[in-house]
């Protein structure tokens, strides 16, 4: 599988897939530009589903209007980029008034340890960082609770 | 120009049922007032599905039926009775949207003011990310508007 054809499987399951589960994804931009960063995907959506009376009435009733968004870079990193990115996600998020946000960064092989290391140490509640390494399937987290949600909806291989 | 213009089954048979539901009803309420019941009479109930398919299929025409005709230049999307033309240049950005019931649609985002137009992917039968890349590459070069200072 190529990265290109990992983004499409991801973008689906952000708009159609198992994704809406946790936000409505309503809209997907290709090789976003945000400031002087060029996203290769941003899906954007919020937490407050429509569907029709019932549904919607609790949807308004119970869920936060919590607008979200899920970026995905392909670009090589090196070790210390990762700081750099999630200054630019901050960025990002503030100019969009998101209130949290996944990155997505696939690449056709292993991350270094170092990569990994660095985002382990990321723990910002409202931002959700996976490693996907497509060759090996190998998925990685950062530990805050968004990040630990993600796990779940970048494993599109099939 | 390339045209795309298929007949969209789901969209056909949801009109086909809105006017059965309708000429039921109607009818109904008819016999109820005319007979003080509900008659259930084998004649009418094929006449209302002989007539359910040509209103049916006329509803469809005026609400549903969309052809999209494009070409380097500029594109025609008909939508139901509305019909819609423009040129590539007067859009700067293009989305894949989510219409909810996993209808998609390709959202060109215009130049001029802050409208947008989805062209209904699913409804064209189309893959809408394909058709999304194509017509990246053909707004591709359109400036975007200069941004308003935030309030």
């Amino acid at each position: 599988m190529t990265i290109d054809e990992y983004l499409l499987r991801l973008e689906t399951n952000m708009l159609t897939g198992s994704a809406r589960w946790i936000a409505d994804f309503t809209e997907s931009f290709r090789h976003h530009q945000a400031g002087d960063t060029v996203w290769d995907m941003v899906v954007r959506g919020h937490m407050r589903g429509k569907g029709l009376f019932l549904s919607r009435l609790f949807a308004y009733l119970s869920l936060p209007n919590y607008q979200v968004a899920c970026l995905a870079y392909t670009r090589e990193l090196g070790d210390s980029d990762l700081r750099g990115l999630v200054k630019r996600i901050q960025e990002y998020m503030k100019d969009e008034e998101l209130d949290w946000c996944w990155l997505v960064l696939p690449k056709e092989g292993p991350f270094s340890s170092r990569l990994r290391a660095a985002l382990e140490k990321i723990d910002y509640r409202e931002i959700g960082i996976a490693l996907v390494n497509i060759s090996s399937r190998e998925i990685v987290t950062n530990p805050s609770y968004v990040g630990q949600r993600l796990r779940d909806q970048v494993k599109c291989f099939r | 120009m390339k045209t795309i213009a298929p007949l969209h089954i789901g969209n056909l048979v949801k009109s086909f049922a809105i006017a059965l539901i309708i000429l039921s009803l109607a009818w109904s309420t008819i016999s109820f007032l005319i007979a003080g019941d509900i008659l259930i009479i084998p004649f009418v109930l094929l006449l209302n599905l002989v007539l359910a398919v040509g209103l049916g299929y006329l509803y469809y025409r005026w609400r549903y039926h969309s052809v999209l005709a494009y070409d380097g230049q500029g594109f025609q999307l008909q939508r139901g009775r509305k019909l819609t033309t423009g040129q590539w240049s007067d859009f700067y950005q293009v989305s894949l949207a989510h219409l909810g019931y996993g209808n998609l649609a390709v959202r060109l985002y215009q130049v001029e003011g802050d409208d947008t137009l989805d062209i209904p992917a699913s409804d064209l039968k189309l893959d809408a990310s394909a058709l999304r890349f194509e017509l990246m590459g053909l707004v591709k070069g359109t400036p975007p508007p200069p941004k308003k200072p935030k309030a």
